[in-house]
């Protein structure tokens, strides 16, 4: 609902990053020598500079690395673009980070060094650091909706069904620690009931839905939440960590749209069937969920809060009044996932 | 209904969005065989036979000879942009990768000895996380 409302209001968030040459390669810099490193020998060592210049007979060498960072948060209006195309911005928070690594080398007329420094601040990364991995995961899930809302023309969906139960699996890609691609498929049913439809009793077959939904999870560490001003945290985790080594108690917000396949629904009055409330039929559907995952390695545990909205049931051939609403349900449940 | 329209857009506002993928090259980019080729003792019209014509000249700014070309530099430089644009989350990344070559002459003009960093082709897309 909070991400709802952010959308409504023309929240926009911006993350860019901006990098230019290689990270610094630390050992090789340890390895020069002052007054014995030739100036043909740093070279092979380091390659070629990014900056020289030569005076009075000197060379001045330098190593640079930039990894700069601009992260940002919109409030725009109208929130979409429009046909007119301009949005106004009446609020725009930016907080941006520069940072310069700098191996400087200075060579006299013999060309030997006469003296070395080096630059490392908090964007420094070992060249030697293993890049981010991929994780791929595969989940299991089961959860029971213990809420329904909506109509479902007769009467409430709640009056029509019982409470039930999806079953799912999850294939997900992370490319980043923060951020997973999600492929969901599932079942889900809910019990028929027995409930008076005009003054007649009346019941209906169950519900059987077969899910087909993409998405996104955003995922970060608990801790997150109240070190959320500490910038260099944020940093840490948005930018440093590692899918495949991250661990944990980690909170995890995601959405996911798609298909639902549903079946017939048969209705009886008076224990006659009179054909069917909602025929068979495919409809939009999407999630919102939210949750909190423990992360050991190869595994991980969750417990999750979702909340499911399909559209309307397509009307089937009985007499009873079958113009019913989206079918919204609130679901928690949990599972595990294996990560490889 | 009112409910389902929001979830709707936060819905949407997840999963749609577009990818935008770009690069820019500047200058030609320096071959590596005519690189091998280039040695000491070669005089700068072999050298610029081999690699075209420099970049950028570094003069020896001496009193005594203030315009004496003390080393040619050769560069290429390719920049790769991937931007993924979600409804209201946006992510952008740059990476920016030379190839980078110094020829250093001695007093009499000839080759000295030659720095190198051929890293152009290591510029990569990717998300703003991570390395």
């Amino acid at each position: 609902m909070t991400l709802a409302v952010l959308s409504v209001a023309g929240c926009h968030i911006d993350v860019v990053r901006g990098r230019a040459g290689n990270p610094l390669p630390r050992e090789e810099y340890a390895k020069l020598e002052e007054k014995k490193t030739t100036r043909s020998e740093a070279l092979d060592r380091l390659g070629a500079p990014e900056k020289v210049e030569w005076k009075n007979g000197k060379d001045y060498f330098w190593y640079l690395y930039r990894d700069g960072i601009d992260t940002g948060l919109r409030f725009q209006f109208p929130p979409f673009r429009t046909f007119f195309g301009y949005q106004h911005t009446f609020l725009r928070m930016d907080e941006a980070a520069a940072d310069t690594n700098a191996i400087q080398l200075v060579f006299d007329e013999n060309n030997v060094l006469e003296h070395k420094s080096l630059r490392l601040p908090d964007a420094y990364e070992d060249p030697n650091k293993p890049a981010g991995q991929w994780v791929f995961s595969f989940d299991t899930s089961a959860e029971y909706s213990f809420m329904m809302l909506g109509d479902g023309g007769v009467r409430d969906f709640e009056d029509i069904f019982h409470k039930g139960y999806r079953v799912s699996g999850t294939i997900g890609f992370q490319p980043a620690p923060v951020v997973t691609i999600l492929g969901r498929f599932g079942y889900e049913r809910h019990e028929g009931a027995s409930f008076d439809a005009g003054n007649q009793p009346a019941s209906v077959s169950d519900l059987k839905l077969y899910l087909f939904e993409v998405g996104m999870r955003l995922t970060a560490p608990l801790e997150l939440l109240w070190e959320f001003s500490d910038y260099e945290k944020v940093r840490k985790v948005f930018f440093e960590d590692n899918a495949a080594t991250a661990r944990g108690l980690r909170l995890y917000v995601e959405g996911t749209t798609g298909g639902a396949f549903n079946d017939e629904v048969g209705a009886k009055i008076n224990g006659v069937k009179v054909g069917a409330l909602y025929d068979r039929g495919v409809q939009f559907t999407g999630s919102l969920g939210a949750g909190l995952e423990y992360v050991w390695g190869w595994g991980a545990a969750h417990i999750q809060i979702s909340y499911q909205t399909i559209d309307p049931f397509d009307e089937g051939n009985s007499n009873i009044d079958d113009d019913a609403d989206a079918f919204q349900a609130v679901l928690v449940g949990g599972g595990l996932t294996l990560r490889f | 209904m009112r409910i389902r329209s929001l979830c709707g857009i936060a819905v949407c506002s997840f999963v749609c969005g577009c990818a935008v993928l770009g690069r820019q090259q500047k200058d030609h980019r320096i071959d590596p065989e005519a690189l091998a080729k280039v040695q000491r003792g070669m005089s700068k019209e072999e050298v610029t036979n081999l690699l075209g014509a420099p970049q950028e000249i570094i003069f020896s700014n001496k009193e005594h000879d203030p315009l004496r070309e003390h080393a040619y530099i050769f560069e290429h430089v390719t920049t790769v942009y991937t931007g993924v644009v979600f409804l209201f989350m946006n992510f952008g990344n740059s990476d920016e990768k030379r190839d980078r070559v110094l020829v250093f002459f001695d007093e009499s003009g000839k080759v000295d000895h030659v720095g190198s960093s051929l890293k152009a082709e290591q510029a990569s897309y990717g998300f703003p996380f991570g390395r």
